[in-house]
């Protein structure tokens, strides 16, 4: 084995529960972990939906194995021996395959993709779902057996369609299962886990790549010209620089007016401490201050910045008639 | 230094343990090999790059996207512990038989199965204690039944052993685990544990009352041979159920989720071996039991229930007992208790 297979954790005391002390997640479907690193990260919890069409692929998928395997092995005996001893014993031997066959995949199917494709059965990779330890460790082979087994728990009650249709008592028949015990139990514990995923220790998470996103670039001029006028020596604070790059990511779906309306509020007060005119746009100043706090700079522009910087101190009116004149600034 | 100069120098990493995430799985091992520590350090460098998100003031967007990267990462560095094969003789032969023996919920379910059991075998048979108690258990329509299916039933054709042993598997097997898992809810199962236990044996008192003549002859010559692993798998399946459905109510201090869990690894073994014991079971039943008496005599099946109940006696009791040196042994517990 390559050392990508890493034990996680081979003796894992089910006492002892990492709970970082990073603060809570700010939605209810993320959970945090924390690894060997000693990096505190967040999955995605997967709901029940998501999980029933990974579980409904899981059973189309498993049923037409099954139904290629049977075929080949039922063609292959009857080719091969057919015209021998096609005799009431070889059939016996057919059926027991095929029966035994079928077992292995109801009970173990997912408790050996699990274990095999580290914690992934084939729908859950279609799906992008994978099973963890709920320390966010990858799970182990006692923990995928159990949580497969435990499926029939929650699958229950099992509602019998011949006794709906023709009030049949008897039991047998075509029955659906209405999963009821699995679902009101995700919706009472924080992870989304069904009693199977109680009983091994694990949860399911949502793997989705995203893409890398880009830091937003303007095409106005104005922004680098004002961005200017914001002295070099301020420091953002980490609220600040969230607050500014959550507004500035999002201000693209917001009217003109509802943006200044928003944008007002944080660069007032700023713009009052830069010296900047209090009539200047205040989406703009947000963006300008967004780029001058993330965007990278030309090194020249830099140093005309500090330069315009002391020269700008006293005349603000100068500051914004420039604002109004295209072609200054580098973008 | 600046974000976006910080975003620039660190993107093609980020970008290359990406790339990376989705292709080191799909490698063969020994390209593998090369590819692994390269990847180790690109995923340190990116947690890393996530601690220092905050302080590096990167925007929101960026970390989420550092949030995903990490958490793939992780999932593709630390993999599933597979299969052990090398411990498995261990699990087989030492712990689980040990587990087994010592186990307080696998006694609770054997004594109140198998007492029902020979307490109504009993009183069927018997008849004078209490007259009619096999009609009033079972009720006549089906005493009838099951007589009248044994009346008929002298064997079966050797193909058709074949396709009942698979039949056996997945139908005596399903019902071990069935029963496994809904002894989480304690009540249920023990309700259903102690119904089957009194319906079994009461017929099989009834079927060996003198009066149901050739029926009970059948009857022996059928239940005989794989009789000992079929009940034994019974018990285990939900000795086991047990152990997890008493891990969610005496938590032993600590929380009720965990205990749960501890219950849960600890009964996967015994439900393991029930399920081995079903199957050993199906194969003497479909194969052994079956075959008409003029084939095969009583005398061999006897045998054969003899020497399964020796080779359970053997699992349970000779490898079950503790080694005398064997003081770390939690006799309460049934745990090896590891220092």
């Amino acid at each position: 084995m390559a050392s990508v297979e890493l034990q996680s954790g081979k003796e894992r005391p089910p006492s002892r529960r990492q709970e970082p002390t990073a603060p809570p997640a700010a939605l209810d479907t993320a959970t945090r972990v924390m690894t060997p690193e000693n990096i505190a990260f967040e999955y995605q919890l997967a709901g029940p939906f998501r999980r029933i069409v990974a579980y409904v692929a899981d059973i189309l998928i498993s049923l037409v194995g099954f139904g290629i395997v049977a075929f080949v092995v039922w063609m292959g005996f009857l080719f091969l021996l057919g015209d021998t001893v096609i005799g009431d014993e070889l059939w016996g031997l057919l059926a027991f395959l095929t029966l035994v066959a079928w077992f292995l995949i109801y009970w173990f199917y997912g408790a050996v993709a699990e274990t095999y494709l580290n914690g992934q059965t084939f729908g859950k990779r279609m799906c992008g779902l994978r099973v963890m330890t709920v320390d966010g460790h990858a799970i182990d082979a006692v923990q995928a057996t159990l949580r497969n087994f435990f499926r029939l728990l929650d699958m229950a009650p099992v509602v019998s369609v011949p006794a709906m249709l023709g009030g049949i008592t008897e039991a047998g028949g075509f029955s659906i299962p209405t999963c009821l015990i699995g679902l009101i139990t995700m919706t009472i514990n924080k992870r989304y886990q069904r009693i199977g995923d109680m009983v091994a220790g694990t949860m399911v998470i949502h793997e989705e790549p995203r893409t890398m996103t880009k830091l937003n670039e303007f095409s106005d001029p104005r922004v680098a010209a004002l961005g200017e006028r914001i002295p070099p020596s301020f420091v953002v604070s980490a609220k600040l620089s969230r607050t500014i790059s959550e507004y500035v990511d999002g201000r693209r779906h917001l009217a003109p007016q509802r943006a200044n309306e928003i944008a007002v509020h944080v660069a007032r007060p700023l713009m009052g401490r830069f010296g900047i005119p209090a009539n200047t746009d205040a989406d703009l100043f947000i963006c300008a201050l967004y780029y001058v706090t993330f965007a990278e700079q030309p090194s020249d522009s830099a140093a005309a910045s500090s330069n315009s910087d002391t020269d700008d101190r006293g005349s603000a009116s100068e500051a914004a008639t420039d604002l109004i004149s295209p072609g200054e600034g580098t973008r | 230094m600046n974000v976006a100069q910080l975003l620039k120098e660190r993107q093609r990493q980020w970008k290359e343990l990406e790339q990376l995430c989705e292709t080191i799985s799909e490698k063969p091992d020994r390209s593998r090999k090369e590819l692994v520590s390269r990847f180790s350090s690109l995923y340190r460098a990116a947690c890393a790059d996530l601690a220092l998100a905050e302080s590096n003031q990167l925007p929101p967007a960026t970390v989420e996207y550092l949030h995903q990267l990490v958490a793939r990462s992780h999932n593709q560095l630390y993999r599933s512990e597979r299969y052990q094969y090398r411990k498995w003789y261990r699990v087989i032969f030492q712990d689980t038989p040990r587990r087994i023996f010592h186990d307080p919920c696998v006694h609770i379910v054997a004594v109140l199965f198998w007492g029902l059991f020979l307490i109504s075998a009993y009183l069927a048979y018997d008849n004078s204690v209490w007259p009619g108690f096999a009609q009033d258990v079972v009720g006549q329509e089906q005493l009838d039944a099951s007589a009248d299916m044994f009346t008929e039933f002298g064997g079966r054709g050797r193909g058709e052993n074949w396709m009942m042993f698979g039949f056996y598997i997945f139908n005596n097997a399903g019902i071990g685990l069935n029963c496994f898992v809904w002894m989480l809810f304690v009540l249920p199962g023990f309700v259903t544990l102690a119904f089957n236990s009194v319906h079994l044996g009461t017929i099989f008192g009834y079927m060996f009352r003198p009066e149901v003549g050739e029926a009970g002859d059948h009857f022996k010559n059928f239940v005989t041979a794989h009789g000992p692993f079929e009940l034994t798998a019974i018990v285990l399946s939900a000795g086991a159920g047990l152990k997890i459905g008493l891990g969610w109510l005496i938590t032993d201090g600590l929380s009720r989720l965990d205990s749960l869990q501890k219950a849960g690894r600890d009964a996967l073994p015994i439900a393991m071996t029930a399920v081995a014991l079903f199957c050993m079971a199906a194969a003497i039943e479909g194969l052994i039991s079956a075959t008409p008496e003029k084939h095969m005599s009583w005398f061999f099946k006897g045998s054969v229930a003899t020497f399964t109940s020796f080779l359970l006696t053997f699992y349970f009791v000779v490898l079950g007992f503790p080694e005398p040196g064997d003081s770390e042994f939690n006799f309460l517990t049934g745990e090896q208790d590891e220092a």
